[in-house]
């Protein structure tokens, strides 16, 4: 049986072998890889493919989005000085949220770092019944 | 206490409060309905981890995806939009257990429903778990009273034994589970009774008669109701069982009875097919028998260097008009340790329990059996055995042999005897009795009719003057001296 290739492996497969590649190079293998896409009938999904390998490609880069929400709004040096935490090339979004009281919530894809203050007093409460 | 030392005890806790950055994975919810979820991210989840949604709702991992996570939900859902966060726990999923249930109901993750207080147990168990492996198990040696003459004589029940009770809808499966649970009383067994898709209503009735009995002394009622979502119906006896192996793990011997798998087996249905898994046979998913053989395999009894204790099974499996070669009645039949088959012809025919004694086995409980009711026993099977060939001929009473005739009056007065009363189990000592009376032919001066009446006289008179005997039998002596006793006692009882 024919091992079936997942999206995420497509979109991998393409960024290393793309990477150091530039110019005429860079065409070829693209060209290569899109017969391939057609010979596996997977042209369909290119789209797709497309942006499952942007998302690869930033993370390798380093680029990082992220979500700091805290109850009041913060300076841009703040936000960068947060960022940075995280890495070089953060893209900060803020929000605002009175309800958290105080502190910051950092959301990055798949992870959420909360020191709020709302987090913290629920503990609190937690703790003491 | 004082307000100072209130403040001074406050004051000292929030001190040691340390401040910390929680740090929680997460993933996003792409779809949502029909009680079950999928979500992206949640890379590092486990197979049936605990999830947590927004407002506190929780859910379980079921299906690990290349992409996605697929949940089932246990509770409310309609307020969880697509989008919303989702929070790993890094808990499998769990249930309190603890004296502290005893007595309660509760849903199938240890939430009391009966208006009582809140319960903590402080003490949690996985809901899934491993059964105990062979080095672990003993041989069944201790019965199981039951209360219920037909079955302690002809299907004895062992502790650690899987009975399967089997039968069309009202024909008295959970009369027959209800009994036994109220039989228990005195007898340090702890008792779970798992109501899977039952009517609330049948749930209070039942509930208000096991309190009624003193039965709630030592029971657990595990509820997931008819309108339960099909994700609660699926745990709830597995949550049974981990509730009652918290006891077993004492040493204890527990009682479990689920009522019924039949509507389990179709709460997994459900969810199967909505997490889009292969539906097989009768559109069960392929995992159908490993998800009763898991459960009933948890039924054991432990030897005493892993502890002792035992869980006894007590499935009840609601058959369709008497079909017992349907998918799920037999997986289940091949699982357990023998079944309790109960028709719907007995039932109308006015004998109740509704036994169908031929069909039903029990393949292990006979080491179990007291010697007393052993010896008693045996002769009863055989003439019921023998009456069950010749019945046919019982219209042609007149044209038949003396010796036949014998053995059909015989075998109609041990039908009725063996017929007994809702909530009325009889002590196991009162039995061997009753049976070794009118097995020996000290009835067959009563007319079947009579049968009733006289058995009651019967008991009167034994409770009277002669409970030292029927102490001794309950404790399972049985001797020459012991039967040249009771047959005395017999005689003495048909003169009066």
């Amino acid at each position: 049986m024919k091992k079936k290739r997942t999206t995420i492996q497509y979109a991998r497969a393409l960024y290393e072998i793309t990477t150091d590649l530039k110019g005429k190079d860079l065409s070829a293998v693209v060209h290569g890889f899109v017969s391939m896409l057609a010979r596996d009938h997977k042209l369909k999904q290119a789209h797709r493919i497309l942006s499952v390998f942007m998302e690869y490609a930033k993370e390798r880069a380093g680029e990082m989005p992220l979500t700091v929400t805290s109850a009041r709004d913060l300076s841009d040096r703040e936000l960068v000085k947060i960022g940075n935490i995280f890495s070089k090339h953060a893209e900060v979004t803020p929000l605002v949220d009175k309800g958290i009281i105080g502190g910051v919530i950092v959301r990055t894809k798949d992870k959420i770092f909360d020191a709020s203050i709302r987090t913290q007093l629920a503990r609190l409460k937690k703790q003491l019944t | 206490m004082s307000i100072n030392s209130i403040v001074e005890e406050l004051k000292k806790n929030i001190s040691v409060f340390e401040k910390q950055v929680e740090v929680e994975e997460v993933g996003t919810v792409i779809e949502i309905g029909d009680g079950i979820a999928r979500m992206s991210g949640l890379a590092k989840c486990q197979a049936s981890e605990m999830l947590e949604f927004p407002g506190g709702t929780m859910g379980v991992a079921l299906n690990l995806e290349e992409e996605t996570v697929g949940a089932m939900l246990l509770g409310e859902y309609t307020h969880i939009k697509e989008g919303d966060t989702v929070k790993r726990t890094g808990r499998i999923l769990s249930v309190p257990v603890g004296e502290q249930l005893i007595g309660r109901v509760v849903n199938p993750l240890g939430q009391a429903i009966d208006g009582g207080t809140e319960i903590k147990t402080g003490k949690f168990y996985p809901v899934e778990k491993i059964a105990p492996g062979v080095m672990l198990r003993e041989r069944v040696n201790q019965p199981v009273q039951t209360g219920i003459k037909a079955i302690d004589a002809m299907i004895p029940i062992g502790r650690g034994q899987r009975e399967l009770i089997i039968g069309d809808r009202q024909t008295g499966k959970t009369a027959i589970a209800i009994d036994t649970i109220i039989n228990q009383h005195g007898k340090n067994m702890i008792c779970v009774y798992v109501a899977i898709g039952q009517k609330e209503s049948k749930i209070a009735r039942i509930v208000t008669k096991l309190k009624e009995a003193g039965a709630m002394d030592y029971t657990i009622v595990v509820v997931a109701g008819a309108s339960a979502p099909a994700s609660l119906s699926y745990i709830a006896p597995y949550a049974g069982v981990a509730m009652a192996e918290y006891f077993m793990d004492q040493g204890k011997d527990v009682l479990c009875v689920y009522d019924d798998l039949s509507k389990q087996a179709w709460a997994y249905r459900e969810i199967s097919l909505l997490l889009r898994r292969p539906p097989g046979r009768e559109a069960y998913p392929g995992d159908v028998f490993y998800l009763h053989s898991r459960l009933l395999e948890r039924a054991c009894r432990r030897n005493q260097e892993a502890g002792g204790g035992s869980i006894t099974a007590l499935p009840i499996i609601e058959t369709q008009s008497g079909d017992v070669t349907a998918y799920i009645p037999t997986n289940v039949i091949s699982i357990t340790d023998g079944q309790i088959f109960l028709e719907q012809d007995l039932f109308y025919r006015g004998i109740r329990p509704a036994l169908n004694v031929g069909i039903s086995v029990s393949r292990v409980g006979g080491d179990a059996q007291l010697k007393s009711m052993k010896k008693v026993a045996g002769k009863l099977k055989l003439s019921m055995a023998q009456f069950r060939e010749l019945e046919a001929f019982a219209q042609f009473s007149s044209d038949l042999d003396p010796e036949t005739k014998k053995q059909i009056d015989l075998g109609a007065r041990l039908v009725e005897i063996l017929k007994q009363p809702q909530y009325r189990p009889m002590a196991v000592g009162d039995q061997v009795a009753v049976i070794y009376a009118v097995s020996n032919g000290f009835a067959t001066s009563v007319s079947v009719e009579g049968i009733q009446e006289w058995e009651a006289q019967f008991h009167e008179y034994f409770g009277k003057f002669k409970q030292p005997l029927l102490d001794k039998l309950s404790k399972g002596d049985w001797d020459e001296a012991v039967e040249k006793e009771l047959k005395e006692a017999c005689a003495d009882f048909a003169k009066k």
